[in-house]
């Protein structure tokens, strides 16, 4: 079988006529035999065509020349016999279970990838910018946020003032950088509090409420809400949010390409809901410990839980969106806060 | 007179066989976090097109994949600092919008050439012969209804804040539709007629000869039609609901729907509009292409087609992507069925056109610093 000519057409790349041609392989030469002459080409260097269950074989020169084969038998079985070889990724993807094996350890790495390395990847892409331009990114937010959102507070002055005195056990502890704001929010936000990127945080109305006393004090758990948010913000949860939702979509959009945009944001908010979930562990602990600095009983936290429940009971609103993922089951984080 | 004789135009690629080159092509992608996605590119478009044959001969793909390497970096990078621009300032992100608005009729020609330039039939090479100017020029009215938005919200409210949604008249409101409206289409129109007049083979021009008012047409249509689909699947929706307060919470009802109005919005808008959509401009623009001595017909059925991509993508979703290479060789083969290709003469006395490349010749040389290849 070796040496043994394989009949071809022929396609010069100047005339769509096609022209009779014999193929012979001499060591790692490919001689295509023509009417006016041969030509050589080094086999190695060649992109010999699948073999797929098409009848045409197809075969590119480098100078931009045609071989085609209208008997595919006839063609591989030639190839064959002089030990031809197709790309080792051509070659994998023809076995019987290289498809299933490529299959099986796409989910394996998108799985670790999305597990693993790209929280790892998007923190330290977050640790690149510098604190003044991650304080103005939520600067900017938070004016727009503002502007769109929030009213100025509705609390008394005095009761203004109690908040602070709550809070000042913390706010002596923390950066410059920790700067608090009362707003009255949208009905539907509730009593909630949130930290932004670099250092702004914002209280409600609402939460203020929720933990007045009636000697006109406010409960000492704010300030662990306080320390809370202080945490986010000290572990820059916000930031890293942002890079590793950017991560994921990128990512998806890799595997799903294409128009599949709304397909892509699914994966995007799991990864999401689970980033958020370790945040509020890491952002509790820190709270735990900024608390116990400041002399403050990390059971007080305690209280906040109860009275959130009481005021959320019968509510209407997103609880569903939000409870899908953001805080740990309460009762997980109410053991945290208790223990000595 | 000429003598017309129809030619066969076949697609022979199989799913089971392409969702084998897919996943492969996939996984060295993930692996090497998308720098293997040029040399898979290149694979899929040589199976796709040794798998479609006209009159007896496949086509070929002769894309180098190295050379697509430096053109897929380059819009790689171009596309990250546009999507990190997304999270600056509002300023920085419009900037970096118009600046990609201002290359992208240029590395889309490119990306034309390129793609064009590397395919052949019977061993000639097709081309395109679009300028740059003209690309331009196609894509002008895409630019009207951003500047007529611009004029509004400087006219009417000039205090807007960047990324702030401004307070306009609601008649400006509308007219800033009606120009969206008309824009779009019409800037289709002049992109596909853009496009295929500028196809080159064997020494033949391709022309488009249709009206700009076709694809109005089409864009009426698919718009109300994706009304109606809305309307009909809000109905369903609200049955459902209503039904299911025996058993849900008003917060978890309130969520069902939520849910279940995306999937509507996605299902009707993005699959089945978006499938119509494409059904018609292919009839539309296949209808009315010939060149001397090649002429075209497309019949491609719209709502069946939108039937199969709804399908396809509802299996996509529920395989977590693997149903995907099916998907496209399916689609893809629904497409090429419905077009028929006449000829008038003996393809096999055709010649080159001269002055486009082969290899290492002009075409390549002067055009196309990078392979830049877009699209599919």
């Amino acid at each position: 079988m070796q040496n043994e000519h394989l009949d071809a057409t022929w396609f010069d790349g100047e005339l769509a006529q096609p022209q009779p041609v014999s193929l012979s392989l001499h060591g790692a030469q490919l001689h295509v035999r023509t009417a006016d002459g041969a030509k050589t080409y080094a086999s190695a260097s060649l992109r010999w065509p699948e073999p797929t269950q098409h009848r045409v074989r197809q075969l590119l020169l480098p100078d931009g020349s045609v071989v085609e084969c209208q008997d595919s038998t006839r063609w591989d079985r030639w190839t064959a016999a002089h030990a031809i070889q197709a790309a080792p990724a051509v070659r994998w993807a023809a076995t019987a279970w290289g498809p299933w094996a490529a299959t099986l350890l796409i989910f394996v790495f998108a799985f670790c990838t999305w597990r693993w390395a790209l929280p790892v990847v998007a923190d330290q892409a977050a640790l690149w910018v510098p604190a003044s331009a991650e304080r103005e990114l939520g600067d900017s937010f938070w004016t727009e946020l503002d502007r769109k959102w929030f009213k100025p507070s509705q609390l008394s002055k005095a009761e203004q003032q109690a908040a602070f005195k709550a809070m000042a056990p913390i706010m002596s502890l923390a950066g410059p950088e920790i700067r608090v704001s009362l707003r009255q929010g949208p009905a539907r936000m509730g009593p909630n509090a949130f930290a932004l990127p670099g250092g702004q945080i914002v209280i409600t109305d609402e939460l203020v409420r929720l933990l007045s006393q009636e000697d006109g004090s406010v409960h000492p758990a704010l300030a662990g809400v306080l320390a809370h948010e202080i945490g986010h913000v000290t572990h820059r949860h916000g930031l890293r949010g942002v890079f590793r939702t950017a991560a994921t979509a990128a990512l998806t959009g890799l595997k799903l390409g294409d128009y599949s945009a709304l397909l892509a944001l699914a994966p995007t908010a799991f990864a999401q809901a689970n980033y958020s979930r370790e945040g509020e562990r890491e952002a509790d602990a820190e709270a735990r410990r900024l608390m116990q600095a400041a002399q403050i009983d990390p059971r007080s936290m305690v209280y906040f839980f109860t009275q959130l429940s009481k005021a959320m009971k019968g509510r209407d609103t997103d609880t569903i969106l939000l409870g899908l993922a953001r805080h740990p089951a309460d009762n997980e984080r109410i053991r945290f806060f208790e223990q000595p | 007179m000429k003598n017309w004789r129809p030619a066969e135009l076949q697609f022979t690629a199989q799913g089971a066989e392409y969702a084998r080159l897919w996943q492969v092509n996939l996984l060295l992608t993930l692996l090497t976090l998308g720098l293997y996605r040029p040399f898979a590119k290149a694979r899929k478009l040589q199976y796709l097109y040794a798998h479609t044959g006209f009159d007896g001969h496949p086509l070929a793909f002769h894309g180098n994949p190295w050379r697509m390497l430096g053109g897929y970096l380059v819009m790689l990078t171009l596309f990250t600092l546009y999507s990190a621009s997304t999270y600056a300032k509002p300023m920085v992100y419009l900037a970096a919008a118009v600046l990609l608005a201002l290359l992208w009729p240029a590395l889309w020609r490119s990306g034309l050439r390129y793609r064009l330039g590397h395919t052949s039939w019977r061993g000639l090479r097709f081309g395109f012969a679009g300028s740059v100017v003209g690309a331009y020029r196609a894509m002008l009215p895409w630019v009207l209804p951003p500047v007529f938005y611009g004029v509004s919200v400087v006219h009417f409210a000039p205090n807007t804040l960047l990324g702030e949604l401004p307070k306009l008249p609601t008649w400006v409101w509308v007219l800033n539709a009606v120009v969206a409206f008309g824009s779009i289409p019409l800037g289709l129109a002049w992109v596909k007629r853009y496009q295929n007049n500028g196809y080159r083979f064997a020494g033949q021009a391709a022309k488009l000869e249709m009206k700009d008012a076709s694809f109005f047409r089409l864009g009426t249509q698919v718009f109300f039609l994706s009304i109606l689909a809305l309307l009909m699947a809000l109905a369903v929706i609200a049955v459902v609901k209503l039904v299911s307060g025996a058993w849900l919470s008003e917060t978890e009802q309130r969520f069902l729907f939520f849910v279940l109005w995306w999937v509507a919005i996605y299902l009707v808008v993005l699959v089945g509009g978006a499938a119509q959509f494409a059904a018609g401009t292919q009839n539309i623009v296949w209808n009315a292409t010939h060149s001397e001595d090649v002429r075209f017909r497309s019949f491609l059925d719209a709502p069946g087609y939108a039937a199969l991509q709804l399908k396809n993508w509802s299996l996509v979703a529920l395989t977590l992507g693997l149903y995907r290479p099916f998907a496209l060789i399916s689609a893809q083969r629904m497409r090429l069925e419905a077009i028929r290709i006449e000829l008038a003469d003996e393809p096999a006395q055709w010649t080159r056109t001269p002055g486009m490349g082969r290899t290492g010749t002009k075409g390549e040389m002067s055009g196309d610093f990078f392979g830049l290849d877009l699209g599919w």
